[in-house]
């Protein structure tokens, strides 16, 4: 898996490319210790090119996502192939973060904060 | 060369001389004699009297030894030529003699060397923790060498280690920072037989010999630093027996790392393999007896310790409570982690006063998100209640899959979590669920280890072959239906390692309350 970042206005959008799994979990963990902005992060993951992922991707992600929360902002993820779908239903993170089908969308979606505080 | 090799000549090769002599003495000599200087050192005949008509210098390496004089003889071509042909055979006996000398010197050198080996050798064998091995060469280096102190730098070894002669296990020494940028500087290629550096003689290193220690022939792991050596210094023996001693201690460096991490392997394999013994012990070995229920439950870790858990609280006036869980991650985190969330669920199915699942569950989830944010996990967990008097079970359930449920008259299906894991948020977004568990109704409470086990190829057992399963094995016993879970996915796999921790609760309605 690799990741490439780029920033819309204040938006960061990461997006994933490959499969999401324990081995490559440290990198987006690294990502998020080394480089989440200063100020209420505002962070859209897109997992458009994710075929697959696992608990350990899971874990990477929320815990991003609370990292952004404890700053005021939030991590919203995009664009899943069946696989991911499946797994976020699933595992019913649908519940705990918000996801939308198209990155635009994620993005242009006013950022409020989130119903659930992270302390 | 010394002054008196001619003496050492005349003693060592005296038949020679005296032939030479004999020779001139034949010929009408009066008297053959060899001076060192003004002293004669030896004369033919012995009455002889006279200082000689004929001179001529013995040279060696381009200094003269002395003289062969020849009494009674008038200098002529002939008696010139000859006299020069026996100087030559004199030079030439002293040059070999000379030459000898050296070879002998250098066969002892050689000797002490390998001594000096053997010596350290023996006295680190028994050593193999890098510390003593240092210890001990830099004392042993010390003894041999004949200097005051060694100083071994060792990546990995921080703060190097210094022997003084009058310290019995050597001891940390941080050499001034001058003195580590030459000897990093020159890559501990270093000789100073006069330090010119305040710095230096401040420390007290008047002079020093310093050679790499490497290990696997290339990598440069160190070095050895002998420090002020008594007289005019450090030669050219001592840093070819430093660099001998290096070599060495290279080799015996490799060793003792190689142990020390065969050790730690060990050590952390142990560690390991006394946590799987207290996982598996905190685990209920048998079911408790529950009025109405048939129960059946075994957990497979896939490493030596695992995440995933389950457990029976059945305190005597107080409803049955199960509890199943997976924490997301392997290895020793996540069965600390593990017994941790049990414990917590635990805790709460004994003592809270209305213990439904989902208040056991919201009370945990509080009591663990902070611990569970800090180390980036979370976890899947299933909380059951049965309910004698109206025959229901009462469920919570975060995250956790598969869990099958299959009605005595009907055909399986999957009971679907209603919240994110404990510790995805900071409160439980669990509600109360119930289903019918009457006799012949199963639920079957499995990890993620059953769903996703693969086969060689790779492909996953999947939902869908579960739900088969329990289809075709409800009419077993609960024990039975466990079993035949562990067979289908282990023949599923078939030699496949085991990738994920396999846990399993069945849960039966006992058919024989209804007879």
């Amino acid at each position: 898996m690799h990741i490439t970042h780029r920033t819309e206005g204040d938006v960061q959008i990461l997006t994933l490319h490959g499969r999401f799994d324990a081995y490559e979990a440290p990198q987006l963990l690294g990502w998020f210790n080394r480089m989440l902005p200063e100020g209420e992060p505002r962070m859209v993951v897109n997992l458009g090119e994710v075929p697959f992922i696992d608990t350990s991707g899971l874990a990477a992600l929320v815990s991003g996502m609370k990292q952004c929360r404890q700053r005021r902002g939030d991590l919203r993820l995009c664009c899943f192939q069946q696989p991911v779908r499946i797994i976020l239903e699933l595992t019913r993170m649908n519940r705990a973060f918000e996801l939308f089908e198209a990155e635009v969308e994620a993005i242009n979606t006013p950022w409020g904060q989130h119903e659930h505080h992270v302390r | 060369m010394c002054a008196d090799l001619l003496s050492v000549l005349l003693t060592s090769h005296g038949t020679v001389f005296a032939a030479l002599a004999q020779a001139w003495l034949a010929l009408g000599a009066s008297s053959v004699s060899v001076w060192n200087r003004q002293h004669m050192l030896a004369r033919w005949p012995n009455h002889a009297s006279g200082a000689g008509d004929l001179r001529a210098p013995i040279r060696v390496g381009g200094q003269i030894l002395g003289e062969l004089r020849i009494g009674g003889v008038a200098e002529r071509a002939d008696t010139s030529s000859r006299l020069a042909a026996d100087v030559a055979v004199i030079e030439r006996l002293a040059q070999l003699d000379n030459e000898m000398e050296q070879l002998t010197a250098e066969l002892v050198q050689s000797q002490d060397q390998l001594l000096a080996l053997v010596a350290i050798n023996l006295s680190t064998r028994n050593h193999l923790q890098l510390d003593e091995t240092l210890h001990t060469l830099a004392r042993e280096t010390t003894r041999l060498i004949r200097c005051e102190a060694v100083y071994i730098s060792m990546a990995g070894a921080p703060g190097g280690t210094l022997h003084l002669p009058d310290s019995a296990e050597g001891s940390k020494f941080e050499p001034p920072a001058e003195l580590m940028q030459r000897l990093q500087g020159s890559s501990y290629n270093l000789l100073l037989n006069d330090a010119d550096d305040p710095a230096l003689l401040a420390a007290g290193i008047r002079n020093l010999c310093a050679v790499p220690i490497n290990l696997g022939n290339t990598l440069t792991a160190g070095g050895l630093a002998l420090i002020n050596k008594a007289g005019a210094g450090f030669g050219a023996a001592d840093r070819k027996l430093a660099r001998v001693i290096a070599e060495q201690a290279g080799a015996m460096i490799e060793r003792s790392l190689f142990f020390q991490e065969h050790v730690g392997q060990l050590r952390m394999h142990t560690e390991m393999d006394l946590a799987r013994q207290v996982q598996l012990r905190l685990l209920p070995r048998n079911p408790p007896l529950v009025p109405g229920l048939e129960l059946a439950a075994r957990s497979r870790p896939a490493l030596q310790v695992g995440g995933d858990f389950y457990d029976f609280v059945a305190p005597p006036g107080r409803p049955f409570i199960f509890t199943v869980g997976d924490i997301a991650g392997k290895g020793m985190a996540a069965a600390l982690l593990m017994t941790m969330t049990r414990t917590a669920l635990r805790s709460k199915a004994n003592f809270l006063a209305l213990p439904s699942p989902e208040a056991i569950m919201s009370r945990c989830h509080e009591d663990l998100y902070d611990d569970f944010t800090e180390v980036n996990v979370f976890a899947t967990v299933f909380i059951g209640q049965y309910s004698a008097q109206d025959g229901l079970l009462h469920y919570a359930n975060a995250a956790h899959t598969p869990v099958i449920y299959r009605p005595a008259n009907g055909l399986a299906c999957l009971l679907e979590p209603d919240a994110p894991a404990m510790g995805v948020l900071p409160m439980s977004l669990c509600e109360l669920q119930q289903v019918p568990l009457g006799p012949g109704d199963l639920l079957i409470v499995a990890s993620d280890g059953f769903s996703e086990a693969r086969d060689q190829h790779g492909a996953l057992f999947g939902i869908e072959r579960l739900l088969y399963l329990a289809d075709r094995v409800a009419h077993l016993s609960a024990q039975s239906i466990a079993e035949a879970f562990f067979d289908a996915v282990d023949s599923f796999g078939d030699g496949h390692a085991q990738d994920d921790d396999q846990t399993l609760v069945v849960v039966k309605g006992d058919v024989r309350v209804g007879v």
